[in-house]
């Protein structure tokens, strides 16, 4: 067995349970001191004395250096020490930190300092060197633990990054692992993202190549680098089973491909394949033409890895960007980090609004009598701007100076403008407020208005008012009504049905294109409900579909439950219909029922981006399997499937959510 | 011109190369035994009642004006002799009753089958009839076949190769890959099997080679039936003087249509057949290629 292998099934040997205990420990007894927090440097001393006492462990088999003790928390400790708290959910910019390393961060920040002169930059400046030299001296502690393991390529690379750039491939990489583990699992929230990782390590891998290294060779070093991504997320599964403290249920999100797929897009593919876990999650930002070697090679490593790689439909997405005003070099330049969460790469961090666009249909519908479908969505239209507006307002002048001061503690030396204007991303250092706005429910939206059209409408068999008396009774002693509407077609069959969806679709982003918010701001709409479609259903009446009181409306952009009956080709087509030309964010999942050939799997993706389509996610459930695992756990260890954005071990699953994914339409 | 079928599927990856709309007709000459689609053998649309989905609602009982449905012993029974498959009888809401086929136009179905073009171009898909027998609503399928050609998409038909050679020979063109089933190799056998003897349709297949149309044989292969040494070297012999054959396809047993033939109330006489290991699937692959080069796929 090699070390990787080694390393892999270390992740399954893990306990779940256990947590980075460490960081609690001293957090805890720091809280005792009572210190004074209002002290400007109070934060990034905290963040210092957490680095210099956490331990510095190697395991025999590791490619690189950086792991985290990991130990039962004390009884009744369920969630993160919030001493040191971060918003989480953003890219560093790597490309800069592998060019100018900690000592050129420091350099520029100071420079900065001087220009701008006053206190609050002093201040900033002051504060980066505690945090800096905290980096530094805990790389170099490592780095003497690595010698003893008689690591001495990790030893160096630590020394030189404890301060510089990185010089090659292999300091690049640790340097990287050093500070997204740093970030990871000591500041205090999760889902730190690697950006657009094979652009900007491409030049160091180039470089490998051409001082001898063979690609296999960079791709086994890489696929150890992935692996500690794994390390550190155990598998704990985001909303059920998370590891009880830090890092939760982070998920590790690469980006690679957009304008200029290089050859080492190539070996992050067969790295991702080498490895073979659930995570990182490879998020392709696929422009087909762009280089053909890389397509193919996308759709042959899917056909693999299957439910954790994904695929964005770049060339749509950045377009969708220019429209709304975004210059082409930062349009060109996105990422997304976390569950399908967009972002200007670096030069913003994750900020989200689930907007409650099932619910206002339902309050809409009530406020009064309509006559047609689009005096329907004209008031729905209006409400939903109502809603965004106030809700995004509140989010840009929310304002928490403790936490923003917390939150600087590290992650301001890493991101956006925060460098150049000597302010935290909590105080303005950020280039752009993103704001994921996700509208969840769109099918059952679509359908509702369908039901309403066909019976009201159309048919005439019930004034506007008896039907909504029936459907807010929840059907009570109409229950062959409810099967008719259950029964008519759906939104995902290739139909003239799919028109109210559509229809919707594009009132509620005209709605959301009429708020004006500065310049920085960026509102970045989507059709996605992550697990509100479970999660929040309970709380929403019967809707005009046939959907009772309390049962889960669509999922993300699919369609209801078992409402697509005509194949896969033909939901492709309904859902390209949907004006994703408008959105930057969400995903669709396919469920297969066997694997399916790269070829197909390429031709399905492709002519579904060509007809429009956003975002294509798969998952291959063999139905038995699942049920087995549901009743035997302990046999399916490794098996995972794709949820919302994201790929999860079925195992570690509620049962809820475990048959939700036995209720979807397979292929 | 109108035809009956039983189902239009798109996305079908197993009916031929790439992504394929096939159009399942309604009616075939032969009677196999192991015949996984028994609704496709009649071709009269037909009522399937599945007894694990009744609610017993009774709602059929007056809906029917045949008398077929009724309760007994508290629970639903069907009688199928009096059935016209008019389909009064499903209400709404009723997932135990449905009716199999219908009557379309062949340019009703060119327009379900036109809507997956992006996906065929892209993978080299197409159109693909299958059946029940295709050929045995000739015209139909010519029709249809046409209609495929002159929008620029790729065809396959799946057939028994039970028809006459002269209509065999007119269609050829049509046609950009034949699915053609072989059976049994001892012809008294294959009438055993399948009610017809094996003449005709090895002269066809060998009409169809002859005549440049392409050729994927597909044989059945059941345990008990035609798993013998005998047949599978016959499979090798045929194709070994095959110029146009792409590969040999064996399609051994499985069971999926025992509950269809429960649902017709139909007799099953292939029910009690042992699904076949794959050891054994490996073994008649084996056979077959010490005596031919042709590919051999099994499913």
């Amino acid at each position: 067995m090699n070390a990787l292998d080694k390393l892999r099934d270390d992740i399954f040997l893990s306990d779940n349970n256990a947590c980075f205990i460490e960081r609690d420990r001293i957090l805890s007894s720091i809280e005792k001191l009572d210190e004074d927090k209002n002290a400007p440097d109070y934060f990034q001393r905290v963040f210092a004395r957490v680095l210099d006492n956490v331990s510095t462990p190697i395991n025999e088999n590791d490619y690189f250096v950086g792991r985290v003790v990991e130990g039962l928390p004390e009884e009744g400790v369920s969630s993160p020490n919030t001493l040191l708290l971060s918003t989480g959910h953003m890219s560093f910019n790597y490309e800069k930190i592998l060019k100018i390393g900690l000592d050129g961060i420091l350099s520029e920040i100071n420079e900065n300092a001087n220009r701008l002169g006053d206190k609050k930059s002093k201040e900033y400046a002051d504060n980066a060197k505690i945090v800096v030299d905290a980096i530094s001296r805990f790389m170099l502690r490592y780095a003497d633990e690595a010698e003893k393991y008689g690591k001495t390529k990790c030893a160096a690379a630590l020394r030189l990054v404890s301060h510089k750039g990185a010089n090659d491939y292999f300091s690049a990489l640790q340097l990287i692992w050093m500070l997204h583990m740093i970030a990871s699992c000591y500041m205090g929230n999760r889902d730190y993202a690697f950006g657009r990782f094979d652009q900007f390590m491409y030049p160091y891998y180039k470089e490998a190549l051409d001082n001898g290294a063979t690609r296999n060779e960079l791709t086994e070093l890489l696929a150890g680098f992935f692996v500690k991504t794994d390390e550190i997320c155990g598998r704990g599964t985001w909303n059920y089973q998370p590891k009880p403290i830090l890092p939760q249920a982070s998920k590790q999100y690469i980006n690679i491909g957009g304008e200029n797929p290089n050859e080492f897009s190539q070996v992050v593919l067969d790295a991702a394949v080498l490895l073979n876990l659930a995570q990182p999650q490879i998020t392709v930002l696929l422009k087909p033409e762009a280089d053909k070697a890389f397509t193919q090679k996308v759709f042959e490593s899917m056909a693999v890895v299957v439910d954790s790689l994904h695929i964005y439909n770049y060339e749509l997405i950045k377009k969708a960007l220019i429209n709304k005003g975004i210059p082409e070099d930062v349009a060109s330049d996105y990422t997304f980090s976390a569950c399908c969460t967009f972002d200007l790469n670096y030069r913003n961090i994750r900020e989200e609004y689930y907007s409650p666009s099932v619910p206002l249909l339902c309050e809409t519908l009530n406020d009064r009598e309509y006559s047609s479908i689009e005096d329907i969505l004209k008031v729905y239209g209006e409400k939903f701007k109502d809603n965004i507006e106030q809700a995004i307002t509140n989010m840009i002048h929310c304002r928490d100076d403790l936490f923003a001061r917390m939150a600087f503690a590290v992650d301001s030396l890493f991101i956006s403008e925060c460098n150049n204007r000597c302010r935290s991303i909590l105080e303005g250092g950020l280039e752009y407020r993103v704001f994921n706005v996700f509208i969840p429910g769109i099918a059952t939206i679509g359908d509702s208005l369908a039901a309403i059209d066909e019976i009201v409408f159309k048919q005439k068999r019930f004034s506007y008012k008896e039907f909504m008396d029936i459907v807010n009774s929840n059907y009570d002693g109409n229950e062959e009504l409810r099967l008719e509407l259950t029964n008519m077609t759906k939104f995902g069959n290739d139909t003239e049905y799919d028109k109210y969806a559509v229809m919707a679709g594009k009132y509620l982003l005209d709605a959301i294109d009429e708020l004006k918010f500065d310049s920085n701001v960026l509102i970045a709409p989507g059709f996605y409900s992550l697990e509100r479609e479970n999660s929040s259903a309970a709380q929403i009446g019967a809707t005009p579909d046939g959907r009772k009181a309390g049962e889960a409306f669509s999922e993300n952009q699919s369609p209801v439950y078992g409402g697509d009956k005509n194949g896969i080709t033909a939901l492709l087509k309904s859902l390209a219909s949907l004006p994703f030309n408008r959105t930057v964010t969400g995903g669709l999942n396919l469920t297969f029922s066997r694997k399916i050939d790269e070829n197909i799997l390429s031709s399905l993706v492709l002519s579904y981006f060509k007809m429009g389509g956003f975002h294509v996610g798969i998952t291959v459930l063999d139905r038995e399997k699942l049920k087995d695992a549901m009743v035997n756990p302990e046999k399916y260890k490794s098996l995972t499937v794709r949820l919302y954005g994201f790929s999860e071990y079925f195992i570690s699953l509620p049962k809820w959510q475990q048959e939700a994914v036995l209720n979807r339409t397979e292929y | 011109m109108e035809g009956t079928i039983f189902k239009i599927q798109r996305f079908c990856t197993d009916d031929g190369p790439g992504i394929r709309t096939t159009v399942f007709f309604k009616g075939c000459p032969l009677r196999c035994r192991w015949c996984h689609n028994p609704e496709s053998q009649s071709f009269k649309p037909q009522l399937m009642y599945n007894g694990e989905l009744c609610v017993n609602c009774g709602r059929c009982i007056e809906r029917c004006p045949k008398g077929c449905h009724s309760f007994e012993e508290f629970s639903h029974s069907f009688k199928s002799e009096n059935c016209i498959a008019c389909g009064k009888c499903i209400a709404v809401g009723c997932n135990s009753l449905s009716v199999s086929g219908y009557n379309i136009s062949t340019q009703k179905v060119l327009d379900e089958v036109l809507k997956d073009k992006i996906f065929y171009d892209s993978s080299s898909g197409g159109l693909t009839l299958s059946g029940g027998e295709p050929f045995a609503q000739y015209d139909f399928a010519n029709e249809l076949l046409q209609k495929a050609k002159e929008n620029n998409i790729h065809t396959c038909v799946e057939t028994c190769g039970y028809l006459r050679d002269d209509k065999l020979k007119a269609i050829i063109p049509l046609v950009d890959l034949f699915l053609i089933d072989y059976k049994e190799t001892d012809s008294q056998k294959h009438k055993e099997f399948t009610g017809v003897e094996n003449e005709i349709i090895i002269k066809n297949i060998k009409s169809i080679d002859d005549n440049g149309g392409k050729i994927v044989l597909r044989c059945p292969i059941i345990p008990g039936l035609n798993n013998t040494d005998f047949h599978l070297k016959g499979i090798a012999d045929l194709t070994s003087n095959l110029k146009n054959i792409e590969r040999i396809e064996l399609e051994p047993y499985h069971n999926f249509g025992v509950d269809k033939y429960k649902n017709l109330c139909m007799k099953y006489s292939c029910k009690d057949v042992n699904v076949p290991t794959e050891d054994e699937k490996q073994s008649w692959v084996k056979l077959i290629k010490s005596f031919t080069d042709v590919p051999v796929k099994c499913f």
